[in-house]
C-alpha cells in the first residue's frame, strides 16, 4: 500500500512543480504579429547630409556670423547689417551651430541668442546638443531660453534651476519672464521668484505630459531636416561608442513629442540594441509619447525588449493596452513580473491592483518584485500598506538605496 | 493492480503530462519559455551549492558594478543610462554572447552575476562539463569561457578588440588565462576538479598591474632613458575607460636635494573632445594606451649637477588625481646613482 501513497504523492508533487512553473494561458487579446525589419538601414539613408550649399554661400554665412558673433571687428552700422542679414539667411545654422562649440562662454551665448532669433525651429537640436555639456552658468541660461523662444519647453526646467544660482538669478528671471508673458502666463508687474518658479515648472509639467509647444504660433522645424537629424541619432547605438548615443538619449528626451514618430519606427529595427534605445527614451517622455503605443505593443512578444516594451507602456499611459500587460504578473521572469507590477501601478488598471496587492504580500516573492509591487500600489493612490513596505525597505538598507530614491521621484512626479 | 496502485499510476501519468506540458511550453509571451522547473535568476542561488566561487565573486568588481561609488559618479548616478547595459546586465544569453547587452531592472547588488554568464538558452546552466545530477543540471558548453562572452562588455572600451590584435589571440591566451587563473577546487567528497577564479582581478589589484607592465630605468651617455614595456597585458595597457591612466614620473636628485617630480610620459586614451594632446609631443586626441608587447622609451637630459635620479610607476584609476590619492597606485619605485 505504501508504494502506491508514495506514487501519488510524487505525481501531485510533480504537478504543483509543474503549475508553479507553467503560466496561466495567454488571456490577453492576441498580440499584433512582430515584424522586425532592417530600420537602421533606412535610417543610415535618411541620415546622409545633403549636399553642403556652394562654397560662395558658406563663405558668406561664416563671414556673416563672425561679424554677428562679434568675432571680428567691425562698425555698429556693419554690425547691425550683418546682423540681420545672417538672421533672415536659410544657410544661418551653418554660421552658428559651430559657434555654439566656440571655446569663449561669451560667444556660445551670443550664438544660442542668434539662434533664437532665427525662428529656425531645427536649431533645438543643437541647442540641445549644447545645453547637455555646457558649464558656464550665464550659458546655461542663454540657452534655455533660445529653447523656449524656439518653443521647446525643456528649457522652462534649466530656467527654474538657474533661477535658484545667485550667480544667474537675474538673467533667469528676465528671460523667464520674457517666455512666460509671450505665452499670455498672467504676471504682475513685478512678479515674485516664487511666481516665476511655479509658472515655469507649470511649463515644464505641461512639457512632459504633451510635449507640445505652449508658445502661440511656435515655429515648425523643417520636416526633412528634422526627420534627418533624429535619424541620425538614432543609428547611434549600432557601434560600441557610448558618447553619440547619450547625446542622442539627450536630445530625444528633451525635444517633446516632435520625435516620437521616428522613434516609433526605430523599436522595430532588428538589432535588439537599436531598438531599445528608443524603447527607452519614449518610456523617458512619459505621456508626451503615447501615440507610440501600438507600434510598441508587438514587442511584448519580443524576448529581449518584452520588459522594456511593458514599462515603456506603463509609462507612456496606454490603458487600453493594460489586458496586454495583466498575464506577466504571473511570469515566471521576476524582471517581467517587476515591470509588470509598475507600468500597471503607473496605469492605475484597477482589474490588476489585487494581484499586485498579492505580490507584495508574497513572502516567497523577490524582494525585486514587491518593491515593484508597493510601487505600483503607489502609483493608485495612497496606500499605507505598500508605503509602508517602501519606508521599511530605505530603514533597513536592504534594497538599493538609489533605486529607492528614484521610485520616490517617480512616485512624486507621477502624483503631480 | 488494486485500486491504490491504479491511482497511484493515473496520478503518476497526470504528473508526467505536467512534466510534458513545461517541456513544450512555448514562447508565447507572459508563458513560460524554458523547461527547468527552476528559474535561475539570482546569485544567491548559485551560492548554497558554490559557496567557494560566490565568496570569491563577492566583492569583485563584477560584483560591484552597480553599486561602486566610483561608477556612480563617472555615470552621474547611472543618468547616462547607456553605462546600465554593462554595470547591471541581463544574461548575455538573452541578447547574444559578443553581442553588447541590455540592462536589467532586478537584483540590483549582484552586478555582473553568475547568471549574466552562466544562463543558457531555454533557462539552463552552463558548465564546463554536463553534470545532470547536480541540481543546476549543468549543460556542457565553453561560450561562456569565450572572448566573446566577456566582449559583450568589454569591447564597449576596444579591450577584446586590442586583444585580437595581439599575438595572444593566436596563441589561444585568452581573457580567462590570466583575469580567471586556474585554481583545483574541492568537491564535497573531497576530491578535486579543476577549476577557475571568479575574482576577476584586473585594475583594481596592484599585483595584476604590476606584472602587466616592465619599468625600466637606465643611464645612456647623458640622457635618463625611461621605458615601459607591456609585458603581459594581453591588451593596451591600460585599457577599458579613457580616464585610466599610467604615469612615468623622474625626480633628479642634485646637491641642493630632490627636484620636484615631473612626468616623462603619460599612457592613456584622452577623452574625444579633449583640447590638449596626452603628452606635449602627441597629437590632440592621440591614443597613447601602450599595445600588447610594445614598449615605450622617453629620453630626458641628465642635468650636469644631478648625483642619482628616482622614477616611479604610476597607475590612476581617473588622470586627474595626485599620488597621494587611493586612486592612484604606485607600481613601481627605481633610484638610480648618477654618480
Amino acid at each position: 500500500m505504501r508504494a502506491p501513497f508514495a506514487a501519488v504523492a510524487t505525481s501531485v508533487l510533480l504537478v504543483a512543480c509543474a503549475k508553479d512553473a507553467l503560466q496561466p494561458t495567454w488571456s490577453g487579446p492576441p498580440l499584433p504579429p512582430l515584424v522586425l525589419h532592417d530600420v537602421l538601414a533606412e535610417f543610415e539613408a535618411l541620415a546622409k547630409a545633403p549636399p553642403p550649399p556652394p562654397d560662395s554661400t558658406q563663405r558668406e554665412v561664416r563671414d556673416l556670423a563672425d561679424i554677428a558673433l562679434r568675432l571680428v571687428e567691425a562698425d555698429a552700422r556693419l554690425f547691425a547689417r550683418a546682423e540681420s542679414a545672417l538672421l533672415a539667411h536659410a544657410h544661418a545654422p551653418l554660421g552658428l551651430e559651430p559657434a555654439l562649440k566656440h571655446k569663449e562662454p561669451g560667444v556660445r551665448a551670443r550664438a544660442a541668442w542668434l539662434c533664437a532669433r532665427t525662428g529656425q525651429a531645427i536649431l533645438q537640436l543643437p541647442l540641445l546638443l549644447a545645453l547637455k555639456d555646457e558649464r558656464d552658468p550665464d550659458t546655461v541660461v542663454w540657452l534655455a531660453g533660445a529653447l523656449l523662444d524656439l518653443g521647446n519647453d525643456a528649457g522652462a526646467a534649466w530656467l527654474t534651476a538657474a533661477i535658484d544660482d545667485a550667480r544667474t538669478a537675474e538673467r533667469a528671471g528676465a528671460l523667464a519672464i520674457e517666455a512666460l508673458r509671450v505665452r499670455k502666463v498672467e504676471l504682475p508687474d513685478a512678479p515674485t521668484w516664487d511666481q516665476l518658479r511655479t509658472e515655469l515648472r507649470r511649463l515644464t509639467n505641461a512639457w512632459r505630459t504633451t510635449g507640445a509647444p505652449s508658445l502661440p504660433n511656435a515655429p515648425e522645424p523643417d520636416p526633412e531636416e528634422l526627420e534627418r537629424r533624429l535619424a541620425a541619432h538614432l543609428i547611434t547605438p549600432a557601434g560600441w561608442q557610448l558618447r553619440p548615443v547619450d547625446e542622442a538619449r539627450f536630445v530625444l528626451r528633451n525635444l517633446g513629442r516632435r520625435g516620437v514618430p521616428m522613434m516609433a519606427r526605430m523599436v522595430l529595427d532588428q538589432g535588439h540594441h537599436p531598438r531599445t534605445m528608443p524603447l527607452e527614451e519614449l518610456a523617458n517622455l512619459g505621456q508626451s509619447a503615447s501615440s507610440a503605443a501600438d507600434a510598441v505593443l508587438p514587442l511584448l512578444g519580443d524576448t529581449a525588449s518584452c520588459a522594456d516594451a511593458i514599462r515603456t507602456l506603463g509609462e507612456i499611459g496606454a490603458p487600453a493596452h493594460a489586458p496586454y500587460l495583466r498575464p506577466f504578473l504571473d511570469d515566471p521572469q521576476s524582471e517581467l513580473r517587476t515591470a509588470a507590477a509598475m507600468a500597471l501601478g503607473k496605469l492605475r488598471d484597477a482589474p490588476s491592483r489585487a494581484r499586485i496587492q498579492k505580490l507584495l504580500r508574497d513572502a516567497g516573492e523577490t524582494r525585486d518584485v514587491r518593491v515593484a509591487a508597493a510601487f505600483g500600489l503607489c502609483c493608485f493612490g495612497d496606500d499605507a500598506e505598500a508605503a509602508a513596505y517602501l519606508a521599511e525597505r530605505a530603514q533597513k538598507r536592504d534594497y538599493d538605496e538609489s533605486v529607492l530614491a528614484l521610485l520616490r521621484e517617480r512616485l512624486a512626479t507621477h502624483r503631480q | 493492480m488494486n485500486l491504490a496502485s491504479r491511482l497511484g499510476l493515473v496520478a503518476a501519468v497526470l504528473g508526467g503530462m505536467g512534466s510534458l506540458l513545461l517541456v513544450l511550453a512555448g514562447d508565447a509571451p507572459g508563458t513560460a519559455r524554458t523547461t527547468p522547473t527552476v528559474r535561475w535568476e539570482s546569485a544567491a542561488q548559485c551560492q548554497q551549492c558554490h559557496q567557494d566561487v560566490y565568496d570569491e565573486w563577492f566583492g569583485s568588481h563584477h560584483q560591484i558594478s552597480f553599486t561602486n561609488p566610483e561608477v556612480r559618479q563617472t555615470s552621474d548616478d547611472f543618468r547616462k543610462q547607456e553605462c546600465l547595459d554593462c554595470h547591471l546586465p541581463r544574461p548575455l544569453v538573452v541578447t547574444g554572447f559578443g553581442k553588447r547587452t541590455l540592462p536589467r531592472r532586478t537584483h540590483f547588488d549582484e552586478g555582473v552575476s553568475c547568471i549574466s554568464c552562466h544562463l543558457g538558452p531555454n533557462g539552463t546552466i552552463l558548465g564546463r562539463t554536463s553534470r545532470p545530477d547536480a541540481p543546476c543540471k549543468p549543460v556542457a558548453d565553453t561560450v561562456f569561457l569565450s572572448v566573446d562572452a566577456c566582449a559583450s562588455c568589454h569591447n564597449q572600451h576596444g579591450t577584446t578588440d586590442q586583444w585580437r590584435e595581439s599575438h595572444y589571440a593566436a596563441q589561444g591566451t585568452d581573457c580567462a588565462s590570466c583575469h580567471m587563473p586556474a585554481i583545483d577546487r574541492k568537491r564535497a567528497d573531497g576530491s578535486v576538479r579543476p577549476g577557475r577564479k571568479h575574482a576577476f582581478a584586473g585594475s583594481h589589484d596592484k599585483a595584476t598591474l604590476q606584472k602587466a607592465g616592465r619599468f625600466m630605468v637606465a643611464r645612456d651617455g647623458e640622457d635618463l632613458v625611461l621605458s615601459l614595456q607591456n609585458v603581459t597585458a594581453g591588451h593596451h595597457f591600460p585599457t577599458e575607460e579613457r580616464h585610466r591612466a599610467v604615469d612615468m614620473v623622474y625626480r633628479f636628485v642634485l646637491p641642493s636635494g630632490p627636484g620636484e617630480w615631473t612626468r616623462a610620459y603619460r599612457f592613456r586614451n584622452p577623452y574625444r573632445d579633449e583640447p590638449t594632446p596626452i603628452n606635449p609631443d602627441n597629437a590632440v586626441g592621440e591614443n597613447t594606451q601602450l599595445p600588447a608587447q610594445a614598449t615605450k622609451s622617453v629620453r630626458v637630459p641628465i642635468p650636469a649637477d644631478a648625483t642619482a635620479v628616482e622614477a616611479r610607476l604610476w597607475y590612476r584609476l581617473t588622470p586627474f588625481v595626485l599620488d597621494d590619492d587611493p586612486r592612484s597606485t604606485l607600481l613601481d619605485e627605481q633610484r638610480v646613482e648618477l654618480r
